[in-house]
C-alpha cells in the first residue's frame, strides 16, 4: 500500500533492519554499554538530521562520532573546534592558480558525507554560524559561487555544557538546526571495567570495518523516509509540540521545523524497528532528544538545573508526554 | 469512544481556590438538605447551630488544606474541628479551655445522646429540637460533613458525595412519608450538580452534568411512578397492623385513623365479655407528654410467674381467666395482656414482665405472630371497698402524682371544678369520668389532629378541654392529669378494647377479634386497698367499667350499681355491641376513612419505592457498562480493535488500574502485563498488534472478540472477586474524566 507524498523504500523493512544492527553492532564494540546513545545517534543518521552529542569531557562523545562514521564508507572528515578557528577552515577557500591564472575554490572539511565537529561550542559565534548555515541550506557560498555539498550530509557535533570555561554557548535559532541532542552519561561500573580492559592496548576503533557504503546509506535513508506516518500520530506529535508551547514551565517551545524532524527521527526509529510505521512510542522516546535542545525553560523552573543543561526542561517534556492523550484512530 | 482521547487536554491544575468553592457548595447542598428535617422538627435554631458547626467543620477542612500539600490533612482537621466543636457548644463545662474534651466530656455527650434518643422515641410530630436532639443534629451533620469533605475534595470522588446527601434527606420521609420536601430536595440537588460541574475535569462536564440530572430526575420520578403496594386486609402478612416505637402512643393516633382496620389480634378467654389487653402503662409525666418510665427490661422476671397486683387488697373478689392470644401482626415490645397478668406460657423469646405496670416486655423478640395463653385475675370491688379508701394515698406512689410544671393551669381548675365536693378519691374519679362522658365531650379522631393536637402532651391537654372533641389519647391523658392534680395516682394504659366476638364454627365459643381500631388508650388510677382501677373516660368507646358507671346528674353521688354480680355491668349501652363500637361509634367514620391519607400503605409503598430506587440507582451503573461493553464487542467483532482496545482500558480502568488515555498501547500493554496470566498476556499481544495495525498503520486488523473475553477474564481473575464485584457495581469508567486519575498504582 503505498501513501501519498510519501517516497518508495528502496529496500524491505527486514534488509533494513538487518543492517541497522548490522551497524548497531559494531559500534558497539567501541562504545560499551551505551545501546540507547548508539540507536539514537543511528536513527539521527538514518534520518538524515544532524546530531549533536553533549556531555562532560572525557565520556566518548567524539567516539562515538568517529565510530559512527567509521560504519559507512564514505567521506568523513573532521573538524576540532578552537576559538581561533575561521569560517572558511570549514567551508574551504577561493585560491588563485598561479599556473591557470584563475581562482580555485579549495574545498574545506564540511564537503563530506559525514562532517564530525568536535567541541562545537569552543569556536567564535562567526565560525559556528558559517557552520550551521551550511547544515540548513546543504550547500556553500564562497566568493559568490554555491557549491552544493555531498549527499547524504550529516553533521555529527560534541560539545561539553555550556556552563563549562571557555564555549561560547550555540544560540537557539543554531541549535534548532540539529535534529537531535543526545548525552552520552557515564558508564556502569561493568562496562567501565570493559573499556578499561579492551582500550589498555590498542585503540579499538582501528578494528571498525565500514558495513554500509554511502549508496546503501543513501537508500537506507530513503526507506526510512518511506515509513509511514498516521494522521494520529501527526496528531500526536502537534500535540506535544503546543503542549510545549502553552506550558507554563517553557519559555520558548518547540518550533514547526522541531516538529516535522520528530516525526522524520520517528520514522527513522521505526524503520530501525524493523517497523513500516510510525507509533506513538516513536515520538515519546524522541520527544526529549528532539525537542530537549530547542526548548528553554523558564527561570522558574531552570534553577536547580544541574551541570548537565536542560535535565529541567527533560523533565518538563516527560511531564508534558505523560499528560498528552494518544490518539487511537484517526479514521473513526 | 476516540473522541475523548483525542480531546483531552492538561488536567487542570489543582487550585485552593476549586476546593474553598467546593467547600461552599457542600456547606450549601448540608444546608438544603439538614433544612429538609425542618418539617419534623420545631423551630429553626436548631438549623442554625447545625450550620454553624457544619461551617466551621467544612470551613477548617478548607483552611488547613491550604497550608499543606496533602490533602487528608484537611479530613483530620475536620474531624478535630467537629470533636472541639461539640464539645465548646454542649460540654465546655467538662472540657480544658472549653473545647479540648476530657473523660467527663464524654460522660456528658453520653447523657446528652440517651437524652436525644429519648426524647426522638417519646415525641410526637414536629419535635421540639431540645438539647439531646440538636446534640445528635449536630453530630449527625458534622459526620456528614467529614464524609462529604473526604469524598469530594480529600479523595475527589464528588459523584458519591450524593449519598450522604441522600441519607439526610430521606431522614424525614421515612419518620413521615406524607411529608412534601421538594423544595430542599431541589436545592441539595442544584448544589450537588453545581458540585460535580466544578470538581469534575472539563472533558468530563458534560458527562457530569447529564449523569448528575439524570440521577435527579430518577430519585424524582421512580417513587411516583411505581404502583403503589396496599395492605391485604385482615391477613397476617405484609406489613404491621400495628407497631409502637419506645413510646405507644405517638403512632396510636395514625392507627385508629387508618381507613381499613387491619387485625390486630385475636383470643379465646373464660371471661365473659372478654378483656381490655393491655400492652403498656405510661407513668412519667414530668416531660413534654406522658410515657413509659421503666425502659430497661428486668431479665429475672420471667413470665410464667407474674408477681402480684401492686396494692390489690386481699377483701377485692376477683375472678381469675384463661386467655388464648393469637397476635396476628402487632410489631411491639410489649406483649398484649389482660390486667392483671399472673402467668404467660408458650411465648417465643425472651420476656420479662415489668413489677409496677405488669407490662410484660422483650428486648430481643416481638409480639408479632405470637401464641400465648395468659393467666389473669379481673377486679371486681364494690363501691363500698372503692370509697372506703377515702383519699389516702399509699407511700411510695410519689411518681404517679408527678405533673410538668408547665401543665396549663386550667387543668387543676376544670379538675376542681368537676369534682366539686366529692369526698374520696374514687368519687372524684367517677365525676372526672362522668365530666368526659357527658355530652359536652364528642368524640373525634381527625378533627383536632393538626397544629400538634395530636397526643398527649401537657400543652394539648388545655386545647382539648377547650375544644372539647378528641379520641381515646385526650380523654385518657386529660383524666389522668386531672386526677393527678388532685392527689390521685394516675397513669394511662395502652392497648386494645375487647374487639370483636364470634362464634367458632366448632361450637368452641367466642373468639374475639381485635384490629387496629380497637387501639385504645385509658386511664388508671390508683385506689388505696385495691391497686390499680381501670376507668373508661373516651365517649362511645370500650366498656365502663361496672363500678364505674356512665354519667349522671351529680357527680358527687354517682348512680352506681351496688350489687356489682357480673364484670360486665348491664347498664353498659348494648355489651354485646360495644366491643365493636369503632365503625358505628367513631362521628364520621366514612369521611374519616375517604378525607385521610392511608398512611400505613403509603408507608409500604414508599418503602418499596424508596428499595426500587435504589436497587435501580445501585444497579443503573453496571447496567449502562454492560450495555457499552456489548456494543464494543459487537464492533470489536465487525473489526474495530480500537473498540476491543477501549472495552479492554475500560475493564481495567473499572478494576482500579491505571489506564490513563495519555498511555500508548505499548505502555498499556506493560501496564497490564502484571495483572495478567500468561493466556491474557498473550491475547492481549495481539490485540495490541491489531490495534496498533489498525490506529497507527491504517490498515483492518480483525481483533478476535474472544481474545477481549480472555483478557478481560484475567485481568477479574487476577485482581479477586471482591474488586471484580466492586468493578461490576461502580465501573469507574464510566465516570472517567470526573474522578482522579488512576487510583491504584501499577505494580
Amino acid at each position: 500500500m503505498q501513501h501519498d507524498g510519501v517516497p518508495a523504500a528502496a529496500m524491505t523493512y527486514d534488509a533494513f533492519h538487518a543492517k541497522a544492527q548490522a551497524i548497531i553492532s559494531t559500534i558497539e564494540t567501541v562504545i560499551d554499554g551505551k545501546r540507547d546513545a548508539v540507536e539514537m545517534a543511528l536513527t539521527v543518521l538514518l534520518a538524515e538530521g544532524h546530531l549533536l552529542i553533549e556531555d562532560v569531557p572525557g565520556v566518548g562523545k567524539t567516539m562515538l562520532a568517529r565510530a559512527l562514521a567509521r560504519t559507512v564508507d564514505c567521506s568523513v572528515s573532521r573538524v576540532q573546534f578552537t576559538p581561533d578557528l575561521l569560517p572558511a577552515d570549514i567551508t574551504g577557500v577561493s585560491v588563485y592558480n598561479q599556473a591557470e591564472r584563475v581562482f580555485e575554490f579549495k574545498p574545506g572539511p564540511i564537503f563530506a558525507n559525514i562532517v564530525i565537529g568536535d567541541e562545537i561550542n569552543r569556536a567564535s559565534p562567526k565560525t559556528q554560524s558559517a557552520m550551521l548555515e551550511s547544515m540548513e541550506e546543504r550547500q556553500v557560498t564562497v566568493d559568490g559561487s554555491s557549491y552544493s555539498l555531498a549527499a547524504p550530509f550529516i553533521v555529527i557535533a560534541t560539545q561539553n555544557p555550556i556552563e563549562m570555561e571557555g564555549t561560547y554557548p550555540l544560540p537557539e535559532a543554531q541549535r534548532d538546526r540539529f535534529m537531535a541532542r543526545i548525552s552520552m552519561g557515564y558508564p556502569d561500573a561493568t562496562a567501565e571495567l570493559a573499556m578499561l580492559r579492551t582500550r589498555a592496548t590498542s585503540s579499538p576503533l582501528d578494528a571498525v570495518r565500514p558495513v554500509v557504503d554511502a549508496t546503501e546509506l543513501g537508500d537506507m535513508i530513503t526507506t526510512a523516509r518511506a515509513v509511514y506516518a498516521s494522521r494520529a500520530v501527526e496528531q500526536y506529535a502537534v500535540a506535544i509540540a503546543n503542549a510545549t508551547r502553552e506550558d507554563r514551565d517553557l519559555r520558548l517551545g518547540a518550533s514547526p521545523r522541531a516538529t516535522l524532524q520528530l516525526v522524520r527521527a520517528a520514522k527513522a526509529r521505526a524503520a530501525l524497528d524493523g517497523r513500516e510505521f510510525v507509533l506513538p512510542d516513536d515520538i515519546d522516546a524522541l520527544a526529549i532528544p528532539v525537542l530537549g535542545h530547542r526548548l528553554i525553560a523558564t527561570r522558574r523552573a531552570g534553577a536547580g538545573s544541574s551541570v548537565l543543561s536542560g535535565s529541567s526542561v527533560a523533565d518538563i517534556i516527560a511531564r508534558i508526554i505523560a499528560d498528552t492523550p494518544v490518539p487511537i484512530s484517526a479514521s473513526s | 469512544m476516540p473522541e475523548r482521547r483525542t480531546t483531552g487536554s492538561p488536567p487542570a491544575q489543582r487550585t485552593i481556590g476549586l476546593d474553598w468553592i467546593t467547600s461552599g457548595l457542600l456547606l450549601v447542598a448540608v444546608g438544603a438538605s439538614t433544612a429538609a428535617l425542618g418539617s419534623i422538627l420545631t423551630d429553626v435554631q436548631w438549623w442554625l447551630v447545625g450550620m454553624l458547626v457544619a461551617t466551621v467543620v467544612l470551613g477548617t477542612a478548607a483552611a488547613v488544606r491550604s497550608f499543606t500539600r496533602r490533602r487528608i490533612w484537611g479530613s483530620v482537621g475536620a474531624v478535630l474541628a467537629t470533636i472541639g466543636t461539640v464539645t465548646l457548644f454542649f460540654a465546655p463545662g467538662s472540657a480544658i479551655l472549653g473545647f479540648i474534651p476530657t473523660f467527663d466530656t464524654i460522660g456528658a455527650l453520653h447523657e446528652l445522646e440517651v437524652a436525644g434518643a429519648e426524647s426522638i422515641a417519646n415525641q410526637s410530630l414536629p419535635a421540639d429540637a431540645d438539647q439531646g436532639i440538636v446534640y445528635l443534629l449536630c453530630l449527625g451533620v458534622a459526620a456528614i460533613c467529614i464524609v462529604l469533605d473526604l469524598v469530594a475534595v480529600t479523595l475527589r470522588v464528588p459523584a458519591f458525595a450524593g449519598i450522604p446527601l441522600v441519607v439526610l434527606l430521606v431522614v424525614p420521609s421515612i419518620v413521615d412519608p406524607t411529608l412534601e420536601d421538594g423544595l430542599y430536595f431541589a436545592l441539595t440537588a442544584a448544589a450537588f450538580i453545581a458540585l460535580l460541574l466544578v470538581r469534575s475535569r472539563p472533558a468530563g462536564r458534560g458527562a457530569a452534568l447529564g449523569i448528575g440530572t439524570a440521577a435527579v430526575l430518577i430519585a424524582l420520578i421512580i417513587p411516583s411512578a411505581l404502583p403503589p403496594v396496599t395492605l391485604p386486609e385482615n391477613t397476617g402478612s405484609g406489613g404491621p397492623a400495628a407497631a409502637t416505637g419506645l413510646n405507644p402512643i405517638i403512632t396510636l393516633g395514625d392507627d385508629l385513623r387508618r381507613g381499613d382496620p387491619a387485625l390486630a389480634l385475636t383470643y379465646t378467654t373464660t371471661q365473659e365479655g372478654g378483656l381490655y389487653l393491655r400492652l403498656t402503662a405510661l407513668d412519667d409525666f414530668t416531660g413534654a407528654s406522658w410515657k413509659p418510665s421503666s425502659a430497661e427490661v428486668i431479665p429475672g422476671n420471667d413470665v410464667a410467674l407474674i408477681g402480684a397486683a401492686p396494692g390489690l387488697g386481699d377483701a377485692v373478689t376477683r375472678t381469675t381467666a384463661t386467655t388464648e392470644v393469637t397476635v396476628a401482626n402487632v410489631l411491639s415490645r410489649w406483649l398484649p395482656a389482660p390486667y392483671a397478668p399472673t402467668s404467660i406460657t408458650g411465648l417465643d423469646g425472651s420476656w420479662s414482665w415489668e413489677p409496677d405496670a405488669l407490662a410484660v416486655r422483650t428486648d430481643s423478640s416481638n409480639a408479632r405472630n405470637q401464641d400465648y395463653e395468659v393467666q389473669s385475675v379481673t377486679i371486681t370491688p364494690s363501691v363500698d371497698q372503692l370509697q372506703a379508701a377515702g383519699t389516702t394515698v399509699d407511700p411510695g406512689l410519689e411518681r404517679y402524682l408527678e405533673i410538668p410544671d408547665d401543665l396549663p393551669p386550667v387543668v387543676a381548675q376544670t379538675a376542681l371544678e368537676v369534682v366539686g365536693g366529692a369526698a374520696t378519691n374514687y368519687d372524684k374519679a367517677i365525676a372526672l369520668q362522668s365530666y368526659f362522658l357527658s355530652d359536652q365531650f364528642t368524640y373525634s379522631e381527625d378533627a383536632p389532629v393538626e397544629n400538634g393536637y395530636d397526643g398527649s402532651g401537657a400543652s394539648v391537654l388545655a386545647a382539648f378541654l377547650e375544644a372539647k372533641s378528641g379520641y381515646c389519647v385526650h380523654f385518657s391523658s386529660a383524666m389522668a392529669s386531672m386526677a393527678r392534680t388532685l392527689g390521685i395516682p394516675a397513669r394511662v394504659a395502652v392497648g386494645f378494647t375487647p374487639g370483636e366476638p364470634s362464634t367458632l364454627p366448632d361450637g368452641g365459643g367466642l373468639e374475639y377479634r381485635v384490629s387496629t381500631h380497637n387501639l385504645h388508650a385509658w386511664p388508671e388510677l390508683y385506689v388505696t386497698g385495691i391497686g390499680w382501677v381501670r376507668f373508661e373516660p373516651t365517649p362511645g368507646r370500650g366498656i365502663v367499667p361496672a363500678f364505674a358507671p356512665l354519667a349522671v346528674d351529680d357527680p358527687a353521688t354517682p348512680d352506681v350499681d351496688e350489687s356489682v354480680p357480673t364484670p360486665v355491668a348491664t347498664s353498659t349501652p348494648a355489651p354485646s355491641t360495644a366491643p365493636s363500637a369503632v365503625p358505628t361509634d367513631v362521628p364520621t367514620p366514612s369521611a374519616t376513612a375517604g378525607a385521610l391519607p392511608d398512611a400505613p400503605s403509603r408507608t409500604i409503598s414508599w418503602w418499596w419505592a424508596v428499595v426500587a430506587a435504589l436497587a435501580a440507582l445501585l444497579l443503573a451503573p453496571a447496567v449502562v457498562r454492560g450495555i457499552r461493553r456489548s456494543r464494543r464487542i459487537a464492533a470489536a467483532s465487525g473489526g474495530s480493535a480500537a473498540a476491543a482496545w477501549d472495552e479492554l482500558r475500560d475493564t481495567a480502568d473499572d478494576l482500579g488500574l491505571a489506564t490513563s488515555v495519555t498511555r500508548t498501547p505499548r505502555q498499556l500493554a506493560l501496564d497490564l502485563a502484571p495483572h495478567l496470566d500468561d493466556r491474557g498476556a498473550a491475547a492481549l499481544t495481539r490485540l495490541r498488534i491489531a490495534l496498533e495495525t489498525e490506529a497507527f498503520h491504517d490498515r483492518s486488523a480483525a481483533p478476535a472478540a474472544r481474545d477481549v473475553a480472555a483478557v478481560t477474564w484475567s485481568l477479574r481473575r487476577k485482581a479477586g472477586p471482591m474488586r471484580s464485584a466492586v468493578a461490576f457495581l461502580l465501573p469507574r469508567s464510566l465516570f472517567a474524566g470526573w474522578l482522579p486519575e488512576p487510583s491504584r498504582p501499577v505494580e
